[in-house]
């Protein structure tokens, strides 16, 4: 078919050259000799992910039995709570910065929906001089610290890095911004959020930690927005693997997409040893959880596929309920989203 | 064979398949130096015994498949290239109206499958090996991406038989 012959000529133009394969070769081998010695960037990002897990999970434990931590730590951690307003459903922390060591770090905005949120904090240098040293960029950051958010409910994960926030107006080498995301299987509630930040450093070439600036970095801000989630569905079904899935909701936000439905069969879980996954229940959670297409799709015609994202499976009383979604990778005004598709049934997104 | 003999093999026997697979799931071929840097470093640190050329070729591009997989899972997805310059790989041209360029507007999970189908070869059963996925779900995929493509090409059937 010629088609198909086109598609095999098109992909047979991508090729290494001779010299290309040799370098490729020369570095592999280089970094394989080093490898013993040498820490990953991939283990900075699991760092600072953990470090955001660890703090949820201290700051849900007590939710509803105790005081809330922020409060009964209120003496050591002073200052007065910054408050937010909100503007276009994007909250927007005032005066909520600290300053150590000629470095600020300012909470800009809080945006999200019922069960995501993103919290967007800048760090600038005083006196206007570059942030980061020649060669080295934003994704090679790493930082000490912990957040304390008493307005998560419920069981939550998330994760957080460094973005030189290119394309922001006004933005200068003098900054650079760091994100965190959070997502709770509770609907989000306001309160305090407290930022702590320890000392700011980076991975080399070498893979070895470089502090970049000593210091410490402390304050307290109101979390308020509005849910800028759209929710779509009410019964819709699907079927593939033998099974039929009725999609119970779906909810599409600029950051974040997120599907429950329900599968007309209940799950049983085998008994394998905690730790390890038997390999009936890999194939169950495929069937009912992995292989549930999500598509997003742009008014550019750009399709982003979430089909790979985490979830959950709850079997009861002969069905099982599942949630799947996950926080996008940038955000995308609602204006820009034309559809999401789940199994192939396909909703439009209002734009009002 | 010593550490640079075994990269250099490597390098010769796999670069290009890993390339290719690397832009069916990313779409640009900087990152996929980076698939093949992973690829062949963990080949190296953590050498295996394979039964046959094939055993091997099909590991490697299931490893491939994951670094992939991971890249798209990534929310902190780089999107510079970690190697020398020299190392740029121009992406063949998709333009409008040709069969890459309809097969770049299918999901990523399609776009693998129909590559390790159409291009290399594989059957279904071996594609859900490497993927680590069920037959089925590659049957599926397959499907369903012929029918997007019939659909975005006018037309054009891409039956097959698996």
């Amino acid at each position: 078919m010629s088609e198909l012959f086109d598609y095999k000529k098109e992909m047979s133009q991508l090729r290494f050259t001779e010299n290309q394969k040799k370098a490729l070769a020369e570095a592999a081998a280089s970094a394989a000799g080093k490898r013993a010695k040498r820490r990953r960037p991939v283990f900075r990002a699991a760092l600072i992910a953990a470090v955001m897990v660890m703090a949820l999970a201290v700051g849900s434990s007590a939710a509803g039995i105790l005081p809330a931590p922020v409060d009964v730590f209120a003496p050591l951690f002073g200052g007065a709570v910054a408050q937010t307003e909100v503007i276009d459903k994007i909250g927007r922390p005032i005066g909520a910065s600290d300053s150590d060591g000629g470095i600020t770090i300012t909470a800009d905005a809080i945006m999200g929906d019922r069960y995501n949120a993103v919290i967007v904090y800048t760090l600038s240098r005083d006196d206007g001089e570059p942030f980061l040293p020649e060669g080295v960029t934003p994704q090679q950051l790493m930082v000490g610290g912990f957040s304390g958010m008493d307005w998560i409910q419920g069981g939550a994960h998330g994760s957080a890095g460094f973005t030189a926030g290119q394309g922001r107006q006004g933005a200068s080498n003098s900054s650079v911004q760091y994100v965190e995301k959070v997502s709770t299987d509770r609907p989000m509630s306001g309160g305090t959020a407290t930022a702590e930040f320890q000392d700011l450093s980076y991975f080399d070439a070498a893979g070895d930690i470089q502090v970049l600036y000593n210091g410490h970095w402390k304050f307290r801000f109101d979390v308020d927005f509005e849910d800028c989630g759209v929710y779509l569905g009410s019964g819709e079904t699907f079927s593939q693997d033998g099974l039929t899935f009725t999609i119970d909701q779906v909810m599409v936000s600029p950051i974040a997409v997120q599907t429950a439905y329900t599968v007309d069969d209940e799950v049983v879980w085998s008994d394998a040893p905690s730790g390890r996954q038997d390999p009936e229940d890999a194939r169950q959670t495929q069937r009912y959880l992995e292989n549930v297409e999500i598509l997003l799709t742009k008014t550019d015609g750009t399709v982003i596929d979430l089909s790979n994202s985490g979830g959950s499976i709850h079997p009861e009383n002969g069905v099982s309920h599942c949630t799947k979604g996950e926080v996008l990778d940038e955000i995308i005004p609602l204006e820009e989203l034309e559809s999401v598709s789940v199994g192939g049934v396909v909703y439009e997104i209002p734009h009002n | 064979m010593n550490a640079n003999q075994q990269a250099e093999r490597l390098a010769n026997a796999y670069a290009d398949a890993i390339l290719r697979l690397s832009y069916a799931y990313l779409k640009n071929t900087y990152d996929a130096q980076d698939v093949c840097q992973t690829v062949f470093v963990k080949l190296l640190t953590e050498p295996r015994e394979f039964e046959s050329a094939e055993h091997e070729r099909a590991y490697v591009l299931r490893m491939a498949a994951n670094a992939c997989k991971d890249l798209l899972k990534s929310p902190w997805r780089k999107r510079t290239c970690g190697l020398d310059a020299v190392l740029e790989v121009p992406a063949p041209e998709a333009g409008d109206g040709t069969v890459l360029a309809a097969v770049n507007q299918l999901p990523a999970h399609y776009r693998a499958v129909i590559y390790l189908f159409y291009y290399e070869g594989y059957q279904a059963a071996e594609i859900g090996r490497i993927l680590g996925v069920p037959a089925a779900t590659v049957h599926t995929r397959l499907a369903r991406g012929r029918a997007r493509l019939k659909d975005i090409l006018g037309g054009t059937g891409y039956e097959r038989t698996v």
